[in-house]
């Protein structure tokens, strides 16, 4: 009896931990969403949110970006992913390093790098990084999240069935079909938890779309941040709310992609 | 001449001249195959024989270094796997996770496309060059001029008539075909004609995931046979099931290949499995195909000392051809059906259910001591030793161990075969505990790696293939040592095997001389200096230059 309440006890620092940083945050920001500066309950943040166009407007580009930089990313780091698990091409999994060692480096350090770099290769086009924000923020968003793609899909190629593949070839898929129905198909968790990856930090971050854009593309974590810089503490929560809840309902859409016992294919790598 | 060209027809596939090399390693040593049409054919071998690459080489999963592969007389070799008529069934079955079994199933038929005539707007057949067959051409003639093993001579004359077909497909349209996918329709009837095949018929759509070893087998076996090919390939179909599963998925093979009437290939290591389901089989070793014949011809009639021990249990030893028909060992002469040449050294199988056990001494039995008796079943099986060799017998009465027995062998139970070549092979072989190979109970090192190709050896002797491991403690292993390989010297203190002398032979530029240790083994050895008969002298072997090759499952010594 007694070790079994020792055992209890183990489990104080975790939910302490949780209760702090998890719950209190949480209902923290649900408090300041439906308050106004007094502390009195009120809907204003809701109907002010949802009224105001530029608002909607920020979260639908944010969401367009999302996807588009998820898109790229997948295509550029499912191939890259692939040879890089081919151990032909990585002996001694330096190449692998390569593509993870930038995540080692802040990423404002990063981001502020690749704007001089990219100011200075546009300038010598004979334009500026200003009038090019899209192109700028996507490359800069790519090159920020590729290795979080890479990653996932890396492992989760290790794991590809050869029998499998070859038994596609043999009952006769070419090399188009072989990929769309065998290859694919397995590497499914692993693109499901790159895509998580990308997408839920694309939508919220601020920094590389204000860094490099100068400004002028405005994603939803900017404008969560602006919020909170001109102390308007209670649209910026009930932002972070809405952002909280399309985290949720990305979670529960590709929990039904993913599988219980993949859970740990993808994923395992983190 | 005609029986020739009548009989070249009825092969469904032939292997002419076919060579494998991998990281200059040769897998497959320019090995001639011909497989009739419906026959039911086993490649058996031990692991790392090129079994398994020959199969793929015909599933098109590998493309032979040099040689061609014929289909019915048209050359395949470098055609990709999804165009070729053969389907297979993988070792560990490899379905497809994220389909269930239906579809699992349907997937070949759902890849495949029926040709149909192509028509003009009058009805008229409509003609084209054809281009599959040009780019085909391109591809083997491509193939002939990569391929470094093939004489100069032969690939101009290859080229040459490669060309003239080239040049001929280019200049006469033929009728073209439009390909169309199968209907819905027609392909649940198949699926459920191939799921009733292998009775399966109510699990249609059940998660893979759910289905146990032998079920998820058969979903493997209809997904092959569904696309109906001239060739089912079997890649140890059956390894991973139990015994019993085994025994029964082998006698419904059988009657499944009698029904379909299409050839079946084969590929185990278990001999029992070659023995019961094969119209033929064809042993291999090293990437060489050791004998090809029907398992009668196979169990009966071994060819050599490697075929003899691989299938069944058998005594194997060395003997020497004393007169006409009378042959020399286990220190006795023996009556024998095989006539071959006097003096010739001569290897003898007799198999232990040939072998005649009595209590009392009787003309033609030798004598020898019970060393240890095993039930079977439905027989004992023992051992006897006669002087220093071992002699395996079977017999349904009871014998006590311990005691003298004599034992006497029908003439036509002795089968004499050529020695292939003065190759020291010792086929009751042991790995001891210390990583030493042991032959005749004296330890040799060697180096373990060599029971799996391409594997590594850690220094506790652990063998690492494949990211498994093995322990090879105590496993039974046939060496091979070549004659050359032996240092001979007259310096006997540093030496594994002392022995004595007995012949030697000058071979031109070196002298065989045969050197018999007190136990009773004989060693050819090659050397440049001569010895004579009776001279006492030491052996040593460099452990690099002991062959190992293993007795039984791979799988038993996984750890």
């Amino acid at each position: 009896m007694k070790y079994k309440a020792f055992r209890k006890c183990l489990a104080i620092p975790f939910w302490l931990f949780l209760i702090l940083f998890v719950i209190f945050p949480i209902l923290f920001i649900i408090f300041y969403a439906f308050t106004d500066v007094n502390g009195n309950f009120t809907f204003d943040a809701f109907t002010s949110f949802f009224t105001s166009p530029v608002k909607l407007n920020v979260l639908l580009i944010s969401i367009l970006i999302g996807l588009f930089n998820t898109f790229l990313c997948l295509l550029i780091g499912f191939p890259l992913a692939y040879i890089l698990a081919n151990p032909k091409f990585n002996k001694n999994y330096v190449l692998v390093m390569l593509f993870v060692m930038p995540m080692w480096i802040n990423f404002v350090l990063r981001t502020g790098a690749l704007r001089d770099l990219l100011s200075i290769i546009l300038n010598a086009c004979g334009t500026t990084t200003g009038e090019h924000p899209l192109l700028c923020t996507m490359i800069g968003m790519v090159l920020n999240y590729l290795p979080f793609t890479i990653l996932p899909l890396y492992s989760t190629m290790l794991k590809l069935d050869k029998n499998q593949i070859e038994a596609a070839q043999d009952l006769g898929c070419n090399p188009v079909k072989t990929f769309t129905k065998s290859i694919i198909p397995q590497a499914m968790p692993g693109i499901v938890s790159a895509s998580m990856m990308v997408f839920m930090p694309t939508i919220s971050s601020y920094v590389i779309s204000d860094t490099l854009s100068e400004g002028k593309i405005m994603l939803f974590g900017n404008s969560i941040y602006l919020s909170f810089s001109n102390s308007d503490w209670n649209g910026g929560s009930f932002m972070s709310l809405i952002m909280l809840i399309i985290i949720f309902l990305v979670m529960l859409f590709t929990r039904k992609f993913q599988g219980e016992k993949d859970a740990d294919r993808g994923n395992g790598s983190w | 001449m005609e029986k020739n060209l009548t009989d070249s027809s009825t092969y469904i596939i032939e292997l002419k001249n076919v060579t494998k090399i991998y990281d200059d390693v040769t897998v497959i040593d320019k090995m001639n195959l011909n497989i009739k049409k419906g026959e039911f054919v086993t490649l058996l071998g031990p692991s790392g024989c090129g079994k398994s690459t020959t199969l793929r080489m015909i599933a098109g999963f590998e493309t032979p270094t040099s040689g061609d592969i014929l289909l019915n007389q048209k050359d395949i070799t470098s055609m990709p796997p999804y165009q070729r008529p053969v389907n297979t069934v993988f070792q560990h079955y490899a379905l497809f996770p994220n389909l269930n079994v239906y579809d699992n199933v349907a997937f070949g038929l759902r890849n495949k496309k029926i040709p149909v005539v192509k028509l003009d707007k009058e009805g008229k057949q409509i003609l084209q060059i054809d281009k599959a067959r040009v780019k085909d051409l391109k591809k083997q003639i491509n193939r002939i001029k990569k391929d470094k093993l093939l004489s100069e001579e032969d690939k101009e004359q290859r080229l040459t008539i490669l060309n003239e077909k080239l040049d001929k497909a280019l200049s006469t349209p033929v009728p073209a075909y439009k390909y169309k996918h199968l209907s819905e329709t027609e392909i649940d009837e198949k699926v459920v004609k191939a799921l009733s095949i292998v009775d399966l018929d109510e699990l249609e759509e059940r998660d893979i995931n759910t289905l146990s070893g032998g079920q998820q087998q058969r979903v493997a076996i209809a997904r092959a046979i569904i696309c109906e090919p001239q060739i089912l390939l079997l890649d140890e179909p059956l390894g991973a099931l139990d015994l019993k599963m085994r025994k029964d998925m082998q006698l419904e093979l059988k009657e499944m290949h009698k029904r379909l009437g299409i050839t079946f290939i084969y590929v185990t290591h278990d001999q029992e499995e070659a023995l019961t389901m094969s119209d033929s089989i064809v042993v291999m070793n090293d990437g060489v195909i050791q004998q090809i014949g029907t398992p009668e011809e196979i169990y009966n009639e071994p060819k050599n000392a490697f075929v003899a021990d691989f299938i069944g249990s058998s005594n194997i030893y060395n003997a020497t051809v004393i007169a006409k028909k009378k042959v020399r060992f286990l220190n006795h002469i023996f009556d024998c059906v095989d006539d071959f040449e006097v003096n010739e050294r001569v290897e003898v199988v007799v198999r232990p259910e040939d072998i005649r056990l009595s209590n009392e001494a009787r003309p033609d039995y030798v004598q020898g001591k019970m060393v240890s008796k095993v039930f079977k079943g439905i027989h004992y099986q023992y051992v006897i030793m006669i002087g220093h060799d071992e002699v395996l017998a079977q017999s349904i009465k009871d014998y006590p161990v311990d005691q003298p027995i004599y034992i006497g062998i029908e003439p036509d139970g002795i089968h004499l075969m050529h020695k292939s070549d003065n190759t020291n092979i010792y086929t009751d072989s042991y790995i001891g505990k210390d990583h030493c190979v042991y032959i005749d109970d004296k330890p040799f090192s060697c180096d373990l790696s060599k029971l799996i190709p391409n594997s590594q050896v850690d220094e506790d002797g652990i063998v690492t293939f494949d990211k498994k491991q093995y322990d090879f403690k105590d496993a039974d292993v046939v060496a091979t040592i070549a004659p050359e390989s032996f240092l001979i010297s007259d310096d006997t203190s540093d030496a594994e095997v002392i022995g004595e002398v007995i012949s030697s032979v000058y071979k031109g530029d070196h002298y065989i001389i045969l050197v018999r240790s007190k136990e009773d083994e004989d060693f050819f050895v090659a050397t440049p200096y001569t010895f004579n008969p009776g001279d006492i002298v030491g052996l040593k072997v460099d452990k690099d230059k002991i062959g190992l090759r293993l007795k039984g499952s791979i799988e038993d010594y996984e750890i």
